[in-house]
């Protein structure tokens, strides 16, 4: 399967999938003018992926900023991930954000309350 | 996978739900358990995005706030700027028009100020438009009289609804101020005695005075000021 490479820009992040080594990065702002058109992709790839044999996948963001647009799709993915942790895949999200960005960290811990299925950590660098 | 919207997952609680509706028989238990955990679940989620949405607008108020300050604070001084000074003086100059109140102003400079900053370099210049920045502040006394830093070492004090005798007023307490100045701070921020000029404009707006007329005429005053020797007052009243 082929990654997933998207360059970041001004009001998108930059997105690496790597199907081979199943680290995933999400990294830097969210707030595309259509969050369906940007993500689209972004989530059609997951859903090949899962139906791949995975057993271990991190999945690292890195989010400075995102609008609440984003905030819904995140949870989309967390969805799918709740849905591949079921079958037994070994999964992990890391949420990292900078020990200043107050907003990214209390963010993360709102999203870390919503999940179960996986490990979510907030991690602050 | 076709994404057709980010509520996927919503409109299709929505689908199934009227489904039972429409649907001439009673489905199973399960059916209605699995679409009450299904709903739950997106609740659930809903409660957590306002929450996000919360915090994110909390952190844009704050930001929001701390711009509005920068862009109407002089940062050095800590006094109004004078982008602020025109965006208030502006609805200060129409009510007085409108409601026929006497408007004051007072045009400051500091004397021989590019001397001082020339013997004691420019941090030391700085220094001293702080001190006496804090004079000037001190010598108002009323919330809506505003003290501006109008330029290098140009300052303005706007009396709204004040006349003559307040704006002479506020000027014979300015003097005092900076004459005081010297002795309270050490030498470390103040090099040595600093006067101030300082001309004075009062007036009650008219519909054809260009908007300008008041800064124009204290300005002229603070020209006189200069003329006559420094350290003092001159006055333009239009009664």
């Amino acid at each position: 399967m082929e990654n997933l490479i998207i360059e970041q820009t001004k009001s998108t992040p930059y997105i690496f999938f790597c199907a081979a080594t199943g680290k995933l990065r999400i990294e830097g702002e969210s707030y595309p003018e259509n969050v369906i058109k940007f993500y689209t992709p972004v989530l059609e790839w997951l859903h090949d992926y899962f139906m791949t044999n995975v057993k271990d996948m991190v999945l690292e963001f890195k989010i400075i900023y995102f609008n609440s647009s984003t905030s819904k799709v995140f949870l989309t993915i967390f969805d799918l991930l709740e849905q591949k942790a079921s079958t037994g895949c070994n999964i992990t999200v890391k949420w990292i954000c900078d020990k200043d960005n107050d907003v990214a960290i209390e963010c993360g811990e709102e999203f870390q309350e919503e999940i179960n299925k996986f490990l979510f950590t907030v991690e602050i660098c | 996978m076709t994404i057709r919207s980010l509520y996927m997952a919503e409109e299709m609680v929505l689908e199934k739900s009227e489904n039972l509706l429409m649907s001439k028989q009673y489905c199973s238990v399960e059916e209605y358990r699995e679409l009450y955990e299904e709903y739950k679940k997106l609740f659930k989620q809903v409660k957590t995005l306002v929450k996000i949405a919360d915090l994110t607008e909390q952190e844009l108020k704050i930001l929001f706030e701390k711009f509005s300050e920068v862009s109407r604070i002089d940062s050095l001084t800590g006094l109004y700027n004078r982008r602020y000074f025109w965006e208030t003086f502006s609805k200060v100059w129409e009510q007085s028009i409108e409601h026929n109140f006497v408007v004051s102003l007072l045009m400051i400079d500091i004397d021989y100020f590019k001397k001082y900053n020339d013997a004691y370099g420019h941090l030391q210049g700085d220094e001293c438009l702080k001190a006496m920045a804090v004079e000037f502040q001190r010598s108002v006394r009323r919330p809506q009289d505003m003290v501006v830093r109008f330029g290098g070492e140009e300052f303005v004090v706007l009396l709204p609804q004040s006349g003559k005798e307040a704006a002479i007023h506020v000027a014979k307490r300015l003097f005092r101020n900076v004459n005081s100045l010297y002795s309270k701070y050490s030498p470390v921020q103040l090099k040595s005695q600093m006067t101030i000029s300082v001309g004075i404009a009062s007036l009650y707006p008219q519909q054809e005075d260009p908007i300008t007329l008041l800064v124009d005429k204290a300005d002229q005053e603070l020209y006189r000021a200069k003329e006559a020797g420094r350290n003092c007052f001159r006055l333009y009243e239009r009664p």
